[in-house]
C-alpha cells in the first residue's frame, strides 16, 4: 500500500510525512506517513517492542524526528522550541503504558495537577471537575486513595481522567490495553470510544492488540520494521494480502505459505 | 598493538563522556538559572524540601559534628597543653569548624542523606514515565521538581552548617573542660580570640555552594536514569560517588580562595 497523506484540510489534527527516527544503528521509523482527521480514532498496530510508542513520542515532542514533518494542529512542529511545544501541549494529552500517575500524589491530585499547573480554577471548581473526570472513567469517590492502592486497571483509568482534566481536543494512548485482562481490555475499548462518542475526542493509540483495535479504532496503521505496511479502515486492512498483516492478523509464527513466495 | 589501540579508545571515549556530562551538568545550571529567574517560585514545595532536607538532618549532623568537635580536642588537648598553649584549644577547635570540617561534614551527611534520595526519587519518576508525562503536560521537570530542590538545599545547607559548628563546638567544649581539665573561659576567650566573622562566613558561604552541587548532581543522576530498578540503584550510587569527589575538589579551590583574600585584605 503505497504511504498515504490524505487530503490537506483543516479537521487534520496530526500529520506526519516521512517521518524517520534511528537509535544508534537501529531505525525504529522509517518514512513513516499518515494523517488522523479531527473526532477520529487512529491505531498503530504492531507487535511488541518495535517502537511504536517513539510515534506518539514524536507527536508530542518528546522526541525529535531525524528526518520528515510532523504537524500538529496544523502546526510544523518539527522543529518546534519547547516553550512552542508547550502550547499545544495543553490542547492534547497521554495517557502513557504504565499511567504514570505521580505516586507521591493521591489520586485526585494526581487528576487536578493539570489544573494547578495552567488554570486558575477555584477549588470547588477543580473538586468538581475531578469528580467528573474520575466519574467518567468509572472510578467515582476514588481520590483519596494513593496509586499504590490501585489495581493495573484502575491506574489506567485514572492516567485517562489526569488526561481528560483540560478537556483537549486530542488524547494520544501508549498501549492502553497491556497487561490488563479481557474484561477490563474491553472496557478500555469501550471507555476510548466513548469519549470520542461523547466528547468528539480525537485519539491516537498505539497497541499490539489487534482485536481491540479492529473493534474500536475508525482507522489503523501496521507498524512492521520500522515502517507503517499497511493504513486503512478495520475492513481495508482485513481485505490485505501483505504477508505480515495476514500473519499479524491472524497471530500465526510465520507469514501465510501462499504469501510468502 | 591490538590492546593498546583498545587502551586509548576507552580513554578516549570516557574523556569524551566526560565532558558529554559536564556539558549536560552546566546546562542543567543555566535551566535552573533561567527559571528562577522567570521568578515565580514554588514557595510551597521549596519548603516542604527545606523541611525534608534540613530538619530531618538535624539528627544526623548533630552526631557527626559533636564526635567531629570531640575528638579534634582528644588529638589537640593534651598536645597543646604540655606546649602551655592551652588558649590555642578553642580557636583550633573553632577555625577547623567554622572553615573547613562543619560546612564538609554536613555536605557529606546531606548528600549521602537527601543527595541519594533526590536521585532516587527523580530515577523512580523517570523509568515509570511519570518525568515523561509532566512534560506532556506541559510542565517543565526542570521547573517543577529541580529548582525547588536546589533552592531548599542551597538555603539549608548554611543553617545547617551553623547548627554542625555550634554543636561541634560543644563537642569539643566537653571534652576540653572534662578530659583536657581547662575551664572553659579559656575555651570560649581562645574561640573569641581566634574566629572570625569571615571564617563563619566563608563556611557559610561554602555550605552555599555545596547545597547547589548536592542538589544539582543527585537531580542530574536522577533524570539521566535508565534501565528500571537496576538503573535507579546505579544513579543513585553514582550521584554519591560523584557529588563527594566534587566536594572535596570544590572545597579545596574555595579555601585556596578565601585564604588568598584574607591574605590580601591583610597586605
Amino acid at each position: 500500500m503505497a504511504p498515504e497523506t490524505g487530503p490537506e484540510s483543516e479537521e487534520t489534527v496530526i500529520r506526519l510525512e516521512n517521518v524517520s527516527k534511528s537509535f544508534g544503528r537501529q531505525a525504529v521509523l522509517r518514512d513513516v506517513s499518515f494523517h488522523v482527521q479531527r473526532g477520529e480514532t487512529f491505531a498503530v498496530v504492531g507487535p511488541s517492542g518495535c517502537g511504536k510508542s517513539v510515534t506518539l513520542k514524536v507527536i508530542v515532542g518528546l522526541l525529535r524526528p531525524d528526518a520528515g514533518k510532523v504537524t500538529v494542529f496544523g502546526q510544523d512542529v518539527t522543529h518546534a522550541s519547547e516553550a512552542a511545544f508547550d502550547i499545544l501541549r495543553k490542547r492534547m494529552a497521554m495517557v502513557f503504558q504504565s499511567g504514570a500517575l505521580f505516586d507521591s500524589m493521591t489520586v485526585g491530585e494526581n487528576v487536578s495537577f493539570p489544573l494547578d499547573q495552567h488554570t486558575a480554577t477555584p477549588l470547588a471548581e477543580k473538586r468538581r471537575i475531578v469528580a467528573e473526570s474520575l466519574s467518567r472513567v468509572g472510578l467515582p469517590g476514588t481520590e483519596a486513595k494513593m496509586p499504590s492502592e490501585l489495581s493495573g486497571g484502575m491506574r489506567k483509568r485514572v492516567a485517562v481522567a489526569r488526561a481528560l482534566a483540560l478537556a483537549p481536543e486530542l488524547i494520544l494512548f501508549d498501549e492502553p490495553t497491556t497487561g490488563l485482562d479481557p474484561i477490563t481490555t474491553t472496557e478500555i475499548g469501550l471507555l476510548i470510544r466513548r469519549l470520542r462518542d461523547d466528547l468528539g475526542l480525537t485519539s491516537v493509540m498505539v497497541s499490539h492488540d489487534i482485536k481491540n483495535v479492529m473493534e474500536f479504532a475508525n482507522r489503523l496503521g501496521i507498524h512492521h520494521g520500522g515502517e507503517l505496511i499497511a493504513v486503512g479502515t478495520p475492513d481495508e486492512i482485513r481485505q490485505s494480502r501483505h504477508p505480515f498483516v495476514r500473519q499479524f492478523l491472524e497471530g500465526l509464527a510465520h507469514p501465510p505459505q501462499e504469501l510468502a513466495a | 598493538m591490538e590492546s593498546l589501540r583498545k587502551a586509548v579508545a576507552d580513554l578516549g571515549s570516557s574523556i569524551v563522556e566526560t565532558l558529554r556530562e559536564l556539558g549536560q551538568i552546566s546546562i542543567l545550571c543555566l535551566q535552573v538559572a533561567f527559571w528562577i529567574s522567570r521568578g515565580r517560585l514554588p514557595v510551597r514545595q521549596v519548603l516542604v524540601h527545606m523541611n525534608e532536607i534540613g530538619v530531618n538532618s538535624l539528627p544526623l549532623i548533630a552526631i557527626t559534628s559533636l564526635f567531629a568537635g570531640m575528638v579534634l580536642v582528644v588529638q589537640v588537648g593534651k598536645q597543646f597543653l604540655d606546649l602551655k598553649a592551652e588558649t590555642f584549644i578553642g580557636g583550633t577547635v573553632g577555625l577547623s569548624l567554622t572553615r573547613e570540617l562543619a560546612p564538609l561534614l554536613t555536605a557529606l551527611a546531606v548528600s549521602g542523606r537527601s543527595g541519594s534520595a533526590i536521585a532516587a526519587e527523580l530515577g523512580t519518576m523517570k523509568v515509570t514515565e511519570q518525568i515523561d508525562a509532566l512534560v506532556v503536560m506541559a510542565t517543565s521537570p526542570i521547573a517543577y521538581l529541580v529548582v525547588p530542590r536546589v533552592i531548599a538545599c542551597a538555603l539549608v545547607m548554611p543553617c545547617l552548617t551553623i547548627f554542625s559548628e555550634t554543636v561541634g563546638i560543644l563537642g569539643g567544649a566537653v571534652v576540653a573542660v572534662a578530659q583536657v581539665r581547662i575551664s572553659s573561659d579559656t575555651f570560649s576567650k581562645s574561640i573569641v580570640d581566634w574566629v572570625q566573622y569571615d571564617d563563619v562566613v566563608s563556611g557559610v558561604v561554602k555550605a552555599f555552594v555545596f547545597g547547589i552541587i548536592i542538589a544539582i548532581i543527585s537531580s542530574y543522576k536522577g533524570l539521566k536514569t535508565s534501565g528500571g530498578a537496576e538503573g535507579v540503584g546505579r544513579a543513585t550510587t553514582a550521584s554519591v560517588v560523584l557529588i563527594t569527589g566534587l566536594l572535596l575538589v570544590t572545597n579545596y579551590f574555595l579555601s585556596v580562595l578565601f585564604f588568598s583574600y584574607k591574605a590580601s585584605l591583610i597586605k
